[in-house]
């Protein structure tokens, strides 16, 4: 019997989204996405609680029974249309796993296992290898007290050593005997599986081992995703113990709950292979609350990073400790001490839901946004291209044909034109690029969903089911403010023809409709300026929520150094970015001065907006958002007059000195990024 | 007019209410629940104690005598669950003797070798509350219930002390630095409406307050404030921020009542908020309920600000806008209109409005 009608549900730190997905004339689409607050944490601690809420919301939106009587999802579809044949979860929520990673060569079978391990929510708290030059009391304590969830051993080829792997399996064992913890850590084995039998004796009544393929069959061979798919497995059954209510969702589910990044792992892949040779890659990033993934398919291999110390709500502490005051402080236009910033973070993490509400804070959340996904990107970029892992920073990033965006950080400013303007901030894109927002968790859905049927996620996928910012050109090289920078034509599909010019130091939004579409032209003019190393494109664009997208400011992204300049610099791109008019910073946001961090109250009281927007503008019906009219000059004579030449830097390089260093715990997290 | 329900963010400040806490050992200690289901417990009473992991000292007694592993069982002079002192003897050959190297115990036997657990750091689990044994886990905690005043803040230094509350002298915690009052404040949970400062942590220590329930602390001193042995809870946050009014006014209702402070540290999705809560008195044929966890924002609905202009000041939302707003800092997110208690009114977004559970 058919399965056509799908649930899939998305347990984040913050939110719990839910999609609906059914057959429509013959193809696959989504009917309804619906977002609630997640239930785990204070006061209620069950996140079955969340769920119900979503789907009632869901089944409100759609005239559809989802729930039973007694809150259950209803599986299968029955004929009256209630329930849904297929119901799935995945999840980022919660603590990750803590693991001890055993192997027996840090550049062998412990980097494929931390390869393995990126894919999923894990914190590395140990890494014993045999060659680790530790005494067996010293490896027995580190795996006792690093109190793991779960447990990797792996090591040796087939059929190739033994004795070392068997003798850190009987040390383990001994660990987790005399730990004696009601719940025994996980084993996942994927070493050399002529031990398995072996393994299982060790572990008999002891703990639970569950078996992957050696992730190194042979010195020259990795295969990892027989290790990835058993942590899912890993992950569930810690779910299961984890308490919060996932028991019960985890036994409702199709597949249990699986990790939210091994969807944008799987989607992203599929992506990539649906990119025409020399197209460029596709790249995935969602920054959360607490976690934060970043999935890229390059040059035919795809690689997904994970950072449980980098998020926008509780892990905003961390993810200062790990971007440093200075990359945040590049991003501010106004002077702020380190207590403003450091407090502003701090805050973030006690109160990880809320939103800024003054000018200064969005400014500061926004500098906190940027700095954390280029941290982000700086660790995972080696992993793209291990041949050039060490220089990966300082090159241009690879061509990316498409970028998608998630987290409630990106997403959710409410203004598509903001949200394109951050990812190409944190980013840097070079040449053409499609950006696409992810608002609904539809990725982790069709990520589980691919499992089960893969038709049904490429259907939903051509079907537009991802929010289309529009299509952006970015200009790389060192154009002249002021100065015409791009000749941009645009045919649309009626016939009717734009043609303009972008200053240099601009970013503008043309606008082009959701669903409209129009051949482009564009062309550097200036010496030394390209568009993704050619003088010009022409290429087959569609519309979006912030239109089309015509970058100009150069890559690397020119920051001034002097403040006042940046100052006018950044709020100049959030005008252009929205259609708003041009923010003024007050006279002493430019001086030092004691701010109280995170009081709102006295942050703003002074600050003056030009053409003042009211304070509660007409509801969002009412604002043609998208982008202005092919104005582009829009801010021009004033611009061109405050726009000198001054000291720059270079955005994607911006110094990490006076960053808090990381606790010891989270450099661990990082290991991963070591072992290229 | 209907409104799509949003379940708003809960921050209880409740004059009395039913509480419902557990009471459960840190996640890697293992130990025992001292109590039964349905026992009365008071606010001082330990009710599950435990001992956090300690190292393993690993003893090859076959090496040091030389001989098999299946050997060694014959010489030990110890046998599993032992305790020993340094220098105690663990297994003797002949006149060869082997010592143990540290206070523990004798957690195994195992091929030739001894292991030897050192001494384990001990924690002990106090009710914090009046109240009755609702539920056990066994080796983990309890729940309770019971009544009372509460006050949640935002951040502790992850200590739980029982006292009595005190609101600060005039001149702040800092005058009671060689002052004539200072024995009054011994083993009190003091009430601060200011900043803390480094001198307060110095003199809280110093005049042996137990507990501190500030507004905020400069973030540079959040280390010290970690590292200090004086409980504190902070209601609003790391920076200047002043009390919240209806907090401050709460608390200077219950000044003199004991109190139990729980200032622990939030992590991600904890159910532990940092609090305190105050004993009261209720009529005991209308007993308090549990707060409402399902309250969804509504015309009507009274709740606090956690940021924006009137961080800390509770209003009564007017209005809720069925579509996005777009406030003055670019952002287009939904929100409702506050009118404050002194009459004004004010736009801010759903996010930043939090409940407090009455």
């Amino acid at each position: 019997m058919a399965e056509n009608s799908v649930l899939a549900v998305d347990f984040g730190n913050i939110h719990t989204r839910a999609v609906l997905i059914d057959l429509v004339e013959g193809a696959y689409r989504v009917i309804a996405s619906a977002e609630e607050r997640t239930t785990a944490g204070f006061p209620i601690d069950n996140v079955g609680v969340g769920l119900r809420r979503v789907v009632e919301k869901l089944s409100a939106l759609t005239g559809r029974q989802l729930l039973s009587r007694d809150g259950r999802v209803i599986t299968p579809e029955a004929v009256d249309r209630t329930g849904v044949d297929i119901f799935l979860t995945t999840a980022s929520v919660g603590r990750p796993l803590r693991t001890v990673v055993i192997g027996l060569y840090p550049e062998m079978s412990i980097a494929s296992v931390l390869r393995a391990a990126a894919g999923t929510y894990v914190k590395i708290v140990e890494v014993i290898s045999a060659v680790d030059h530790r005494s067996g009391e010293d490896r027995l304590n580190a795996i006792a007290l690093a109190n793991p969830d779960l447990i990797v051993i792996a090591g040796g080829t087939e059929d190739g050593a033994r004795d070392p792997i068997l003798e850190m399996a009987r040390l383990t064992r001994l660990a987790i005997r005399l730990t004696r913890r009601s719940v025994p850590p996980t084993i996942l084995y994927a070493g050399n599986s002529a031990l398995r039998e072996s393994i299982h004796e060790i572990f008999q009544n002891v703990a639970q081992v569950i078996y992957a393929e050696n992730v190194r069959p042979s010195l020259r061979r990795e295969q990892v995703e027989d290790a990835r798919a058993q942590l899912a497995v890993a992950f569930d059954a810690f779910s299961e113990h984890r308490g919060m209510g996932f028991d019960q969702v985890s036994y409702q589910s199709r597949m249990g709950i699986l990790p939210t990044a091994q969807s944008y792992d799987s989607i992203v892949r599929y992506l990539g292979t649906t990119v025409g040779k020399g197209q460029g890659g596709v790249l995935a990033v969602d920054v959360g609350s607490a976690v934060s993934t970043m999935s890229a398919s390059v040059g035919g291999s795809v690689s997904t990073s994970i950072r449980t110390d980098i998020g926008l709500g509780h892990s905003a502490g961390s993810a200062l400790d790990a971007a440093g005051l200075e990359r945040i402080r590049a991003w501010l236009p106004f002077i702020a001490d380190d207590d403003e910033i450091t407090g502003y973070a701090l805050n973030k993490t006690l109160r990880p839901a809320t939103i800024p509400q003054i000018r200064r804070t969005l400014y500061l959340e926004h500098a906190l946004l940027r700095a954390a996904l280029r941290t982000l990107l700086d660790a995972a970029r080696p992993l793209w291209t291990p041949d050039t892992a060490l220089d990966a920073h300082r090159e241009p990033m690879p061509p990316l044909s498409r970028i998608i965006a998630a987290g409630a950080g990106l997403t959710g400013t409410g203004r598509p034109g903001m949200s394109a303007m951050l990812l190409l901030d944190a980013l840097q894109p070079v040449g053409a690029a499609r950006l696409q927002m992810d608002s609904a968790a539809l990725i982790p859905a069709l990520g589980a969903l691919a499992r089960l049927n893969p038709t049904a996620v490429v259907q939903v996928l051509d079907a537009g089911g991802l929010e289309d910012l529009g299509t952006v050109i970015s200009l790389s090289g060192k154009p002249r403010r002021g100065r015409a920078a791009l000749q941009v034509t645009v045919r649309k599909e009626n016939g009717e023809t734009d043609r303009f010019t972008v200053e240099g130091g601009r970013l503008h939004c043309y606008a082009l409709p959701i669903g409209v579409s129009a051949t482009v032209s564009v062309r550097a003019r200036g010496a030394g300026l390209n568009i993704g190393g050619r003088r010009g494109i022409k290429l087959e664009v569609v519309g979006g929520t912030a239109g089309l997208i015509l970058d100009a400011r150069g890559r690397p992204l020119p920051l001034e150094n002097a403040l006042k300049a940046r100052a006018e610099q950044i709020v100049g791109w959030y005008a252009d970015a929205t259609g708003d008019p041009v923010y003024e910073i007050p006279e002493d946001w430019l001086t030092a001065r004691k701010v109280e961090p995170n009081v709102e109250s006295v942050l703003d009281r002074d600050s003056r907006v030009k053409d003042r927007v009211p304070s509660v503008v007409a509801p969002a019906e009412a604002e043609a958002d998208a982008a202005p009219a092919a104005k582009p000059a829009g801010r021009g004579s004033r611009l061109s007059r405050r726009r000198g030449r001054g000291a720059e830097t270079d955005a994607a390089n911006i110094p990490e000195s006076g960053a808090v260093n990381a606790a010891p715990e989270d450099d661990l997290d990082d290991l991963r990024t070591l072992f290229p | 007019m209907t409104f799509e329900p949003y379940f708003p963010d809960h921050r209880h400040l409740l004059g009395v209410t039913m509480v419902r806490r557990a009471r459960m050992l840190p996640n890697a200690a293992t130990g025992d629940v001292e109590v039964a289901r349905g026992t009365r417990v008071t606010q001082t009473d330990t009710v599950v104690q435990g001992a956090a992991p300690a190292p393993f000292k690993l003893i090859d007694a076959a090496r040091f005598f030389d001989v098999r592993p299946d050997k060694v069982e014959p010489l030990l002079q110890v046998g599993d669950g032992s305790s020993v002192e340094a220098g105690d003897v663990l297994a003797q050959r002949g006149r060869r003797r082997l010592l143990a190297p540290i206070d523990g115990t004798v957690i195994a036997v195992s091929r030739g070798q001894i292991v030897l657990q050192g001494i384990a750091e001990m924690v002990a689990i106090q009710a914090g509350l009046n109240g009755t044994v609702i539920d056990v886990q066994v080796g983990h905690g309890v729940v309770i219930e019971g009544y009372g005043g509460v006050v949640q803040g935002v951040w502790g230094n992850n200590r739980q002390v029982i006292g009595g509350l005190r609101l600060e002298p005039p001149d702040g915690i800092e005058s009671i630095h060689g002052g004539g009052l200072e024995a009054d404040y011994r083993g009190a949970l003091v009430v601060t409406r200011r900043t803390l400062r480094p001198l307060s942590l110095e003199v809280a220590q110093d005049q042996e307050i137990v507990g501190i329930i500030a507004p905020s602390i400069a973030p540079n001193l959040r280390r010290a404030a970690e590292a200090s042995p004086v409980a504190i809870l902070l209601v609003e946050g790391f920076g200047t921020m002043r009390m919240s009014v209806p907090v401050m006014q709460f608390l200077e209702t219950v000044a003199g009542r004991p109190g139990s402070l729980d200032a622990a540290t939030p992590g991600a999705l904890e159910s532990r908020r940092p609090e305190l809560i105050v004993n009261v008195p209720f009529d005991p044929n209308d007993r308090p309920v549990l707060p409402n966890i399902n309250m969804t924002l509504r015309p009507g609905a009274q709740v606090r600000l956690a940021r924006g202009d009137s961080a800390g000041s509770m209003g009564v939302i007017v209005n809720l806008p069925k579509t996005p707003i777009l406030m003055d800092n670019g952002l287009r997110v939904p929100c409702a209109q506050v009118e404050l208690a002194t009459g004004e009114k004010i736009t801010a977004p759903l996010a930043n409005l939090e409940v407090t559970g009455a």
